[in-house]
């Protein structure tokens, strides 16, 4: 009896050494599996921040060369730039030290929505720039428009007809009011949004995207009517040295 | 004075005597002016310059606002771009 108790025991002990020894390796394998995969998500986290670093340096020369900024935007664009860079620069080392997955997780997740460099800011801070380009246009179109009317006026004074250049120059004032007034504003509001606005409303930019292209047609047009009125009143002149010589 | 003299200053004074108004003054032009003929030429109204001067002024302003609009139509090209950057980049 006690001889097979002792040999059930040996078999036992024998066939668990392999055992052991295989669930040892196994888990040798998977941490260095672990620290593998840690160090490839790490690698594509620090990937991630770079481009948009780059981004940012990129946006900040975008800015410095817009010719129709105001100084107050070019500024308020400027500090979230700076900003952006700071923190993805801190994450960036904060993410280079993490050795726990779920941390590290956060962390990857973070550089998207925490700052949302390409779905919001490269096309808000475009969208800035856009809008006070479009301001300066109105500007001058408004400025220009005095100049037309009075041109206008002279010309039928000296009998001429005036009657397409004072349509033209009624559809222009037309575009030049509408474009001001939906230009109204959109620069300040945009500049408002935050990554947590995006992330509550991925749509958030679509308006001001709207109007900014709205108003980029109004003055496409408004410029056709000023050019139209020009080449009309040159027309009058060409006209009237015409028949002069005729006469 | 001889004969010669004598005719040679009476031919002088004859002419410059042709010469000379009622007033004394001489009426004939100096041989060198050449009078411009006086044959009718029309002359053409000038175009009125306002309008020229208008058209002019407003085709400047024109050429500064193309500029600006210039620059617009590039940045919002950017913005169409914009989209597509942002897919590309997880955002």
């Amino acid at each position: 009896m006690w001889k097979r108790l002792v040999a059930a025991g040996v078999v036992v002990v024998v066939a668990a050494v392999p055992f052991a020894a295989a669930t040892a390796g196994a888990a040798t394998t998977s941490t260095t599996a672990t620290t593998r995969d840690l160090t490839a998500v790490r690698h594509r986290c620090e990937s991630k921040i770079d481009v948009r670093l780059v981004e940012l340096t990129k946006l900040d020369g975008r800015v410095a060369i817009a010719k129709n900024l105001t100084d107050g935007h070019r500024q308020a664009m400027t500090d979230i730039n700076s900003h952006a860079r700071a923190g993805l620069t801190d994450l960036r080392a904060k993410i280079d030290q993490d050795d726990d997955p779920a941390v590290l997780k956060q962390d990857c997740q973070s550089i998207v929505v925490d700052y949302r460099i390409f779905a919001l800011r490269a096309p808000q801070e475009k969208l800035v720039i856009a809008s006070d380009a479009e301001t300066s246009a109105v500007t001058k179109l408004e400025a220009l428009e005095p100049t037309l009317q009075s041109a206008i006026d002279k010309a039928k004074a000296q009998g001429k007809d005036v009657t397409g250049a004072q349509q033209a120059f009624d559809d222009l004032k037309a575009k030049v009011a509408d474009a001001a007034q939906q230009d109204d504003k959109v620069s300040d509001t945009v500049l408002g949004y935050t990554p947590a606005d995006y992330d509550a409303n991925h749509d958030v930019l679509v308006p001001a995207r709207t109007a900014v292209k709205a108003v980029a047609g109004d003055l496409h047009a408004a410029r056709r009517d000023a050019k139209a009125i020009a080449d009309d009143l040159r027309d009058q002149r060409a006209a009237t040295t015409t028949t002069t010589a005729a006469a | 004075m001889s004969a010669r003299v004598a005719v040679a200053t009476a031919a002088l004074t004859v002419v410059m005597l042709a010469a000379c108004g009622p007033n004394g003054r001489p009426t004939a032009q100096p041989a060198s002016v050449v009078t411009t003929p006086t044959t009718a030429v029309r002359v053409e109204a000038p175009a009125p310059a306002a309008p020229a001067a208008a058209a002019a002024s407003i085709d400047s302003a024109i050429g500064d606002l193309d500029r600006t609009l210039a620059d617009l139509d590039g940045t919002l090209a950017e913005i169409d771009q914009a989209g597509s950057d942002a897919s590309r980049n997880g955002d």
